[in-house]
């Protein structure tokens, strides 16, 4: 089911709009993460899906239908909510925390218990285990799953998450992150969810929509916003949050070397390539395979054969790696599984990966 | 004039009945004007003011102001025990129910209960052991208060603990004081254990 947002505004009496002219279309089946700094309009964005907060401007539609023409109650039956802290009421179990929507849409008793069982199922948790217990026996990350199976539990097809894992400490919400994920593979829900991590929104994001102070700034895959940032805003938030784990996570040796080969000479079945930001020469067979580095020296003597003996790397060795390696040696080339040279990393293409990573323009 | 086990034991009763029957009473009015001005703070700080104030009333001269409208007999005790009992419990409910978080009302709301449903599965549930307490501080001084009923003629253990003193016989005062002390004891003990087997949860 799709949300779209058309022209939404959300004033408070005397303050400046929480939310201001937003437009913006959730897709089915997507997970779209709204993030921004406190007080950027995110949540209330995310309240005003289900009515927990009234535009004072604009529309909301689900599938076309305008939210103001359902009842406020049955709409919200139909849409899962999860909030920060569980919000598991602690006077019920497990499981009455679980049916409290199919309670109100009157499901059957034993239609109720074998949609507990199943869900729990779903997290690997005991039904004979878990089912009794009070939230306060369970382990903050058991509850946010609970929280998270709540939402589901009458099977809707857009659930709301309001920063549901931001309480966890970070190896519960990494462990929740990837369910979530894995469940989401499976569910094809449409999901938005609230978070002021970026590392969060990068993980589980389908798109990222960005908020500053009521205004949707930047809406896009994570790789998009990561790249090409609208703005300083953008950058700089991107930047705080996620500088140093966006080499760790994403960027593979080919994305650290320079590619731009420039035949140099050909010896029958060998030929020599240069490449821009290294003295020296690269020896490859016709096939591109990589046999070694040829100082500038021995080309000039026609020597051609092979006078250093670099170990290559391959393309998908990690950051770490490289970095430990290279500051050894001046250049470092790059082969495939073949065995073909593909890159080569030098000083000069380094600063250029880092520059692309930090400033977002290519070059 | 000699007094039987049985006689004792039918006045407890008659004392435990007069008390219980009060105490609901005004227990119930409590929790409802608690439970009605919940979003009133205002409002509901008048009542508990007006339930405070009578609350310092002397409970003989209640008795004896009461008596002018209502006569000899159960009643007037009952209608004094109620006056009594408001307090208590309008407080206690008042105030588990501000302690309620509010992001669990906002959750209830968010799944789609009506503001009734938020308050009969939410609200107050979770305000029940303080609602509780209530009761069982108003029931214990009612017992108390009970004792001085016979001045207006209701029956009860007061009934020998006046004639003992009447008669200067310790031992009739005492069969009403003792089962009287007992009865108060027992009250408290078994509220409070409910009160803790629900905190435990």
């Amino acid at each position: 089911m799709t949300v779209t947002f058309s022209e939404v505004t959300k004033v408070y009496q005397g303050k400046k709009p929480a939310v201001e002219n937003l437009n913006l279309e959730v897709h089915t089946g997507e997970l779209l993460v709204l993030i921004g700094p406190s007080g950027c309009g995110k949540t209330t964005t995310l309240r005003m899906i289900n009515r927990l907060e009234e535009p004072t401007h604009g529309k909301i539609q689900i599938d076309g239908r305008d939210i103001e023409k359902f009842k406020e109650e049955e709409l919200r039956r139909g849409i899962g909510y999860t909030v920060q802290q569980t919000g598991l009421f602690p006077h019920m179990t497990v499981k009455d925390n679980i049916e409290v929507v199919p309670r109100l849409l009157k499901w059957p008793k034993d239609k109720r218990d074998e949609r507990v069982r199943e869900l729990l199922a779903m997290v690997n948790m005991d039904f004979e285990e878990f089912a009794h217990r009070y939230p306060r026996q369970l382990s903050g990350g058991q509850q946010q799953r609970i929280g998270v199976l709540r939402s589901l539990a009458a099977d809707p097809p857009i659930i709301l998450m309001d920063e549901p894992f931001g309480a966890l400490d970070p190896i519960s919400r990494e462990v929740l992150q990837i369910e979530l994920k894995k469940l989401q593979a499976r569910l094809q829900k449409t999901i938005i969810f609230v978070t002021h991590d970026i590392d969060e929104a990068i993980r589980l994001g389908d798109r990222i929509a960005i908020f500053q102070t009521g205004q949707l700034v930047q809406l896009g895959s994570p790789q998009e916003i990561v790249k090409n940032p609208v703005n300083e805003f953008v950058a700089s938030f991107i930047k705080k949050n996620y500088q140093f784990e966006t080499s760790n996570l994403s960027l593979k040796a080919l994305d650290l070397a320079s590619v731009d080969f420039h035949p140099y000479e050909s010896h029958d079945d060998r030929i020599i390539l240069s490449i821009d930001g290294s003295d020296d020469f690269y020896l490859v067979d016709s096939d591109h395979r990589f046999i070694g580095t040829i100082s500038k020296e021995n080309v000039k003597a026609n020597q051609i054969t092979a006078d250093k003996v670099l170990q290559p790397i391959r393309v998908y060795d990690s950051v770490q790696n490289i970095l430990s390696i290279f500051k050894d040696v001046n250049t470092l080339p790059v082969v495939d599984d073949g065995n073909k040279l593909v890159g080569v990393i030098t000083s000069l293409s380094l600063m250029n990966a880092v520059a692309r990573l930090v400033g977002g323009n290519e070059s | 004039m000699t007094v039987t086990f049985s006689d004792i034991l039918s006045a407890s009763f008659v004392h435990l009945y007069l008390s219980l029957i009060g105490t609901f009473a005004g227990g119930l009015i409590g929790f409802i004007v608690a439970v009605l001005g919940r979003n009133h703070a205002r409002i509901l700080t008048v009542f508990l003011t007006i339930a405070e104030l009578i609350q310092t009333f002397p409970s003989i001269a209640m008795l004896a102001l009461l008596l002018l409208v209502f006569g000899l007999g159960n009643n007037t005790l009952i209608v004094a025990l109620a006056l009594y009992g408001i307090m208590p419990v309008l407080q206690n409910t008042y105030e588990g129910l501000s302690a309620v978080d509010p992001m669990l009302i906002d959750v209830g709301r968010g799944m789609g209960m009506t503001k009734r449903q938020v308050l009969r599965r939410v609200e107050l549930p979770l305000t029940f052991p303080m609602i509780l307490a209530g009761f069982r501080v108003s029931l214990v001084t009612s017992i108390g208060i009970a004792t001085i009923g016979v001045f207006v003629g209701s029956g009860g253990l007061g009934l020998f603990i006046y004639r003992g003193l009447q008669m200067l016989d310790n031992q009739i005062m005492l069969e009403g004081a003792v089962p009287a002390a007992i009865l108060a004891i027992l009250v408290e003990l078994l509220i409070g254990l409910l009160e803790r087997r629900l905190a435990k949860r």
